[in-house]
């Protein structure tokens, strides 16, 4: 009995340690980003009543972002905190379905969850038009006057665009043999057999318009059926694709994302993204939602990102084409670009055509349950 | 004998029983009605989706023989080690005897992420390895563990724990006399183990392959993550797909699981018939003993090889990836570093859903406990319940054993997002749900425990003048410590590791520690998922030793 109690001592001096180890290592904090000025204080011309907005926002002092977007990172966050240090950003990645399911079941029980949404999803947007708030801040009236990307009264605007394009571990394309990636009939090369990884699109009704426009680049359903023989193994996720490239997994990956594979290029891994042209991009749309907990934060966030700050935190890297023109944006960095004029953008809402091509060729050819 | 007379207390009998049945009922088939309302709402319509809904035929085979094969292997194997450690060379049996319950800290996403680290076709470390030794050829291969094979060989291994601590209980309760009687008349090992142990271990094997068919029936997180690349689909992925489709067809979700539900249903009712002459298996003795047998160091090897497949290995192939930049396929001591940790605890979601994990638990035991308590009261054939209120508690507490946990959620999910109560985006709702999923595990050891004590000392405490509850806390609890430890340690481990539900119900500011995971697995790079898959393993095993602590020095022995 003595020896166990003397064991649970020890023991609880370990699991005391540990403790204080934990807790040690939770306090501490990461080094802070490096200021930057912004390009435009995203708060000109709102006048009193959106200050007393802005005031309110700060004493909410949280706002919950929902998300799609591999694009809204760290980065992003600390971007939006430089203009509203009391505002805490909080951003909650699902995939495009799941956030879906998730705001259906919030507007049911008018709960705690999302104050801002940014997805895909015209369609959801559409049906719901009613449970959103068009923007009271300044920003709207001022930078997007007249652009076809603002939906019924603002209540919801296209914000950005992904494109999508290739995560490609060079060194190991070179070793199947395989011609350098740039293009998209590139991605039909027979080297590339079993070593080939795609994010179907289905069932993000928006990635199901996207390989439908990928494919005519492929060449039409001969082009599919090809890509199909490769026998490509199926992603859920651009960034567990991403880790697969990095580790030599499989050498080239479709429907990728700028933003992950750069991540994993600064950590070193050999992988670099090919933007394949023509562009095809997917929406992103960005909604508050009438059901917000922090309705005057909501507000602040979404004149935030309307303004040329947000813009610039957005896609000024260029991991998203920017809604604005970046030749209107003074001090706008030069990677950032804006959505071509003649680009497809994929915006969630299949017609009937591609509703077809989705069952009768896509689904079957690539064996998708 | 019941002690009656003045001065005892009647114990309660009609309505409070009735009550706790309604309680069972409102939590397991309430949302359970809810959904099956959906399902039949309009008439036939929801199976008419079903039938038109494509792949679903693959899926059901897939499930049954991923269940079929997992669960077969997990009684071999499980059985084999129970039978191993009894001929462990007795100064070592009960260290090695809890060997092969280590497994149960492991959570399935770790297990699933450290053996795709090992067994990736081209860049799994195991196979790697086994090329440069001159096995397999090509680039790829030999193994793969995201195929229909490796599923089952997986979801065996981790099945095999569950059998072991059914089987092992049986084998250290019957003990050894039978088997050196039959020794003695001559009988050789396998003859003895063919003719007297296998026949003595049917009702654990009964009961111990009905339930891991149930959870290898609803089990989600192995087929999703390791055949979702080769679009291996079972049913629980199926769910969980509808529910990511918008608008989402809730009839439609409830008629793909609906044919589970009747499965399962159906095994419970089979298992209880099996096992209702269970009397027929008792020991010869009171007193068992591991007597007679010869033992051997040999009997340690199966054990450690248990061990190393499903700890060491995967924790290796963790901690690799956990300290390493990204995931380069290559284990590069040179480049290691604590980033990714210092990155992870200084990351408030990380502290956040901690938190909320260690809440969720700490509330859904002081629910669940009780709650199992009072369920297995009224199981004892020693209280006065009405036989049909009886019969009510005995089926609501096995239900949700019979639901995969994704319909479960999904059931849920409807039920508490939208009114008359609306609980979603709430602790609460995480708490209800875990209740719900949780009840039975709460109850079994407390129902063996309570079995095996007695009725004595509880009648005597109240033919001395206490009440239910002081007779509870002073009496039966402190007589029933070492079940409540198990009940604890399952639960604290089962929710834990939780995932299939807490996907569907957990909201962005309560999230717990298996949806984070989940979360990371999706849209997080590899390291990031080594690091919360090794965070979720250490916060079972502090909660798993704080259990096992408050249950008493005997309760990994019989967990």
């Amino acid at each position: 009995m003595k020896l166990l109690r003397h064991h649970r001592s020890r023991l609880g001096v370990i699991i005391g340690a540990a403790l204080v180890l934990v807790l040690a290592a939770c306090g501490a904090t990461s080094g802070s980003a490096p200021a930057a000025a912004p390009v435009a204080d995203p708060d000109d011309g709102g006048g009193p009543a959106w200050q007393a907005v802005v005031d309110a926002a700060n004493r909410e002092g949280t706002l919950v972002l929902y998300t799609n977007s591999d694009a809204v990172g760290d980065e992003f966050a600390a971007a939006f905190n430089r203009s509203y240090p009391d505002v805490r950003l909080v951003v909650t990645h699902y995939a495009s379905g799941e956030l879906t399911t998730k705001l259906d079941a919030e507007k049911g029980a008018r709960t705690a969850g999302a104050d801002v949404a940014m997805l895909s999803s015209k369609l959801w947007l559409d049906d719901n038009a009613g449970r959103l708030v068009a923007p009271t801040g300044p920003a709207l009236a001022k930078y997007w006057g007249g652009s076809r990307f603002v939906y019924q009264g603002g209540r919801f605007v296209l914000v950005a665009a992904t494109p999508l394009g290739a995560g490609v571990n060079s060194a190991m394309v070179q070793q199947l043999g395989a011609a350098p990636i740039r293009t998209y009939q590139d991605l039909l090369q027979p080297q590339l057999k079993d070593a080939l990884g795609i994010l179907p699109g289905k069932p993000t009704p928006a990635g199901i318009q996207w390989w439908y426009y990928a494919a005519r680049q492929l060449g039409g359903d001969a082009g599919v059926a090809q890509l199909a023989g490769l026998n490509p193994r199926i992603y859920t996720g651009t960034a567990p694709m991403g880790t697969d490239i990095a580790s030599g997994e499989i050498a080239v990956g479709v429907y990728q994302v700028k933003p992950i594979i750069d991540a994993l290029a600064a950590k070193g891994a050999p992988v670099s993204f090919v933007p394949l042209t023509p562009a095809i991009s997917t929406a992103v749309d960005s909604a508050v939602v009438d059901w917000a907990t922090h309705p005057h934060a909501a507000q602040v966030f979404q004149n935030w990102l309307l303004s040329p700050a947000g813009q610039v935190a957005l896609a000024g890297n260029g991991g998203l084409l920017s809604a604005l023109d970046p030749a209107t944006i003074p001090g706008a960095p030069a990677t950032m670009t804006r959505i071509p004029a003649d680009g497809a953008v994929a915006d969630g809402i299949l017609t009937p055509e591609q509703s077809t091509w989705l069952e009768k060729v896509w689904s079957i050819q690539m064996k998708l349950p | 004998m019941s002690v009656t007379g003045a001065g005892v207390r009647r114990q309660p009998t009609g309505w409070p029983w009735l009550a706790l049945a309604v309680l069972l009922a409102l939590l397991v088939v309430w949302p359970l009605a809810r959904l099956l309302g959906q399902v039949f709402g309009d008439g036939l319509d929801a199976f008419r989706r079903l039938a038109d809904y494509p792949g679903l035929g693959a899926a059901y085979v897939n499930t049954l023989v991923i269940s079929l094969g997992g669960v077969a292997l997990a009684l071999v194997a499980g059985t084999g080690l129970a039978w191993c450690t009894t001929r462990v060379p007795p100064r070592l049996r009960t260290l090695v005897a809890a060997a092969p319950v280590l497994p149960l800290v492991m959570p399935s996403v770790a297990s699933v992420e450290g053996w795709q680290y090992l067994l990736a076709p081209r860049t799994g470390l195991l196979n790697r390895t086994l090329r440069d030794l001159g096995l397999g050829s090509g680039a790829a291969g030999p193994l793969d563990i995201q195929s229909l094979p490796g599923i089952v060989l997986l979801s065996g291994s981790i099945l095999t724990s569950f059998v072991y601590l059914f089987v092992t209980a049986s084998l250290r309760q019957r003990g050894a006399e039978l088997e050196a009687a039959a020794a003695a008349c001559g009988a050789g090992p396998w003859r003895t183990f063919l003719t007297v142990t296998l026949p003595m271990l049917r009702p654990a094997l009964v009961y111990s392959g009905v339930i891991t068919f149930l959870l290898a029936l609803g089990q989600f997180t192995v087929p999703l993550l390791l055949g979702g690349p080769r679009r291996i689909e079972v049913v629980s992925t199926v769910i969980y797909r509808v529910s990511a489709e918008y608008p989402v067809d809730y009839g439609l979700g409830g008629a793909v699981a609906l044919p589970l539900l009747v499965i399962g249903v159906g095994l419970v009712a089979v298992q209880r018939r099996a096992l209702r002459d269970e009397q027929r298996y008792v020991a010869v003795s009171g007193r068992t003993r591991q007597v007679g047998i010869r033992t051997s160091w040999w009997a340690c090897v199966p054990v450690l090889g248990y061990l190393v497949v499903a700890v060491v290995l995967p924790l290796f192939a963790l901690i690799v990836v956990s300290l390493s930049p990204y995931w380069s396929g290559q284990v590069n001591p040179s480049v290691f570093t604590t980033d990714n940790w210092v990155q992870a605890l200084a990351d408030p979601k990380t502290t956040s859903a901690i938190s909320t994990t260690a809440a969720a638990v700490g509330f859904t035991l002081l629910l669940v406990l009780p709650l199992g308590y009072l369920t297995a009261l009224s199981l004892i054939g020693r209280t006065r319940v009405p036989r049909a209120v009886r019969t009510g508690i005995d089926l609501l507490s096995s239900i949700s054993l019979c639901l995969p946990a994704a319909l479960l959620g999904f059931a849920l999910l409807l039920t508490y997002s939208s009114p008359p109560v609306r609980l979603y985006g709430t602790t609460a709702m995480v708490v209800v749900a875990y209740v719900t999923l949780m009840l039975p595990f709460a109850l079994r050891p407390q129902l063996s425990s309570l079995q095996a004590t007695g009725p004595e000392y509880g009648e005597a405490s109240r033919a001395s003048g206490a009440g239910p509850l002081a007779t509870a806390l002073r009496v039966t609890f402190p007589l029933i410590r070492n079940g409540l430890g198990v009940s604890a340690a399952l639960v604290t481990i089962i929710v834990v590791h939780e995932f299939a539900v807490s996907l569907l119900v957990t909201s962005p500011q309560r999230r717990v520690i298996g949806s984070l995971l989940y979360d990371a697995t999706n849209s997080g790079i590899a390291p990031q998922v080594a690091v919360l898959a090794l965070l979720m393993v250490l916060l079972t095993v502090a909660g798993m030793t704080v259990a096992l602590l408050l249950g008493g020095r005997h309760s990994l022995q019989r967990l």
